[in-house]
């Protein structure tokens, strides 16, 4: 009995993919969703990117039916601190929130090729129920430099929609290249 | 510029129509003027 009820206090990642070397404007993780769990994380490791602006920073959207969720839905705060030298945030620890038609994942450095990557972690809740979605997300940036970051957000869409899948690119998904060394998904039980 | 989609049934790298290429050269408009405002903040 005590084995049966240690198991069923284990918190269970189960991976539904694991990709590597992904290099693209925009990746699209779809299908993945079912009611089988309520809780998904996205670890998206190594990455870094190409663009005059758009390439600095990471952002991501929801898949409905198979289009991106692009209207100003998704409200989301976050708490950072950027050392000395960060191009777009001020020196210490500060407070954000916007909402944008993209999660604003915040600043990275546009140090592609150079091997200087970034890492986050995010948790999408109950993405296959037609309703507001709620996330989160941890950050770890370094540019190598004197760049270094730490970003912790969280946010909800303002309206009810069924997500199949994310879609990851550059910031406001405009034109630049994102490099991504793996992108691993998980169900959790 | 290409796209990657990942699905249950695979991993096809496809490229950007005419139009999404179009949007996204839009989206950088305002992305640079949102990222002029906070270097200015």
């Amino acid at each position: 009995v005590q084995i049966l009820v240690g198991l069923q206090c284990l918190v269970m990642y189960v991976k539904l993919y694991e990709g590597s070397n992904l290099t693209a404007n925009t990746i699209t993780v779809d299908g993945y969703f079912t009611s089988d769990y309520d809780k998904y994380v996205l670890e998206v490791i190594g990455y870094n990117g190409q663009g005059s602006s758009t390439g600095t920073r990471l952002s991501v959207r929801f898949i409905e039916g198979g289009s991106q969720l692009t209207s100003n839905y998704y409200y989301t705060g976050d708490y950072h601190y950027a050392s000395s030298g960060a191009n777009n945030w001020s020196n210490g620890w500060q407070v954000s929130w916007n909402n944008y038609s993209f999660i604003d994942v915040g600043y990275f450095h546009d140090s592609a090729g150079t091997g200087k990557k970034s890492d986050t972690t995010f948790t999408f809740f109950r993405p296959q129920t037609n309703k507001s979605h709620s996330y989160n997300y941890a950050s770890n940036i370094w540019d190598g430099a004197n760049t270094i970051g730490w970003i912790y957000g969280a946010g909800h869409t303002a309206t009810n929609q069924l997500a199949t899948g994310l879609a990851i690119s550059v910031y406001s998904f405009g034109s630049g290249t994102l490099e991504v060394d793996k992108i691993k998904l998980y169900g959790v039980k | 510029m290409k796209k990657i989609i990942i699905t249950p049934n695979g991993t096809q790298e496809v490229d950007l129509t005419a139009e999404e290429i179009e949007q996204a050269q839009a989206n950088n408009a305002n992305a640079q003027a949102t990222l002029q405002a906070e270097a200015t903040s």
